[in-house]
């Protein structure tokens, strides 16, 4: 199993750190909040294989908090963006 | 107040998950919260109760999961090949809002289904523009749309509505 | 065998989610990449707390798995309609591959392809 997590961890690194270039490169506002949200899940499922590794119940609220958080963000730069422009 | 029942039990039932302790301490201190929210923040509440129906709900609930194994599916294969197959338009399609709950529903559900997206969303008449990724025939689009909010309506529209 | 289950859920929810992150580089234009970033990271986070809801020892903490799955499976589709629409709005360039807009017929407003 521990294997079997490290892998996926380094998948979901690669993931992020995918997510970061694509927030960094040149491009409009939108862009960057998909790849915010992108990396928001990139993270809920970091956390989720870490429980898996570490067989722990205690990450678990960070993960709701995470999505929860994650969702009231882009939802407040998307009215931000209506209003200013991208 | 009998429509606020749900919303309470709802409540509830989340704060028994968060802290997933069923004494009784943890049970009555969540209803408490829950009346007091339910009490505190009247939201616009739907006019009628949807009606539920557990067969065709069922069948809603299958298809939208197979969809959504689907669009992964789409999307992936989309970024492993070389060549891009993208066809990207906006297509406008009309269906039969009898509730915003209702528009929300389909709407939702369609930013799930292969390639399909909801960019806006009107009422009055109630129209979904949706983003597609492959586009090759508008029609067929349609149809696909409306195939899937007649899944929905089968399962939560009014009965005035499933006569027609 | 609980184990092998909760390996394969784990691998798969996050390949999805380096397919997803890959699809944001390759995809043309913001709405098209609003899909990747939906669709596969939606059902990869699925698979993943699957996966760890095989594995972690407490039983309650499955409840509070399938609380943020429900919570993913509703607001992901809304925050891409949001910042869709707040895209659209704010005159984000559509890709030269856009076939059809019938959204800008509709509200007559001039679009600018790039």
């Amino acid at each position: 199993m521990t294997t079997v997590t490290t892998i996926a961890l380094a998948a979901l690194a690669f993931a992020g750190l995918l997510c970061v270039v694509r927030l960094l490169r040149p491009g409009s506002l939108a862009d960057r909040v998909v790849a915010l949200d992108s990396l928001l899940v990139v993270i809920v499922s970091g956390i989720a294989v870490l429980a898996a590794r570490t067989k722990e119940g205690i990450f678990l609220d960070a993960l709701v908090i995470a999505s929860l958080l994650g969702f009231v963000g882009t939802v407040t730069v998307a009215r931000f963006i209506e209003r200013r422009g991208a | 107040m009998r429509r606020d029942i749900p919303y309470g039990l709802g409540l509830l039932a989340i704060w028994v998950a968060l802290w997933q302790d069923i004494s009784v301490a943890n049970v009555a201190s969540g209803a408490i919260l829950a009346v007091v929210i339910v009490r505190l923040f009247r939201l616009e509440r739907a006019q009628h109760p949807w009606p539920f129906r557990p067969m065709p709900a069922v069948r809603f609930a299958l298809y939208f999961c197979w969809k959504l194994l689907e669009a992964s599916a789409v999307v992936a294969w989309e970024v492993v090949t070389p060549r891009n197959k993208i066809n990207e338009g906006i297509v406008a399609v009309p269906i039969r809002g009898w509730s915003d709950g209702f528009i929300t529903l389909v709407a939702n559900a369609i930013s799930l289904t292969p390639g399909t997206l909801t960019i806006e969303a009107r009422r009055n008449p109630a129209v979904l523009y949706v983003h597609v990724l492959h586009l090759r025939d508008v029609e067929a689009l349609r149809a696909d749309v409306l195939r899937l909010e007649e899944l929905a309506m089968q399962a939560f529209g009014p009965e005035e509505a499933l006569a027609s | 065998m609980v184990d092998v289950i909760a390996a394969a859920l784990l691998l798969s929810g996050t390949s999805l989610a380096v397919i997803a992150g890959i699809g944001l580089h390759r995809f043309p234009d913001v709405f098209a990449r609003m899909h990747a970033a939906t669709k596969p990271a939606t059902l990869g986070l699925v698979l993943v707390l699957a996966g760890a809801a095989l594995q972690v020892d407490r039983p309650g903490a499955v409840a509070k798995l399938l609380l943020v799955l429900a919570f993913q499976f509703i607001t992901a589709p809304v925050g891409a309609h949001m910042v869709g629409r707040a895209a659209y709005r704010a005159g984000t360039e559509l890709s030269p591959d856009t076939v059809v807009d019938e959204l800008a017929d509709a509200d007559g407003s001039p679009r600018r392809k790039g």
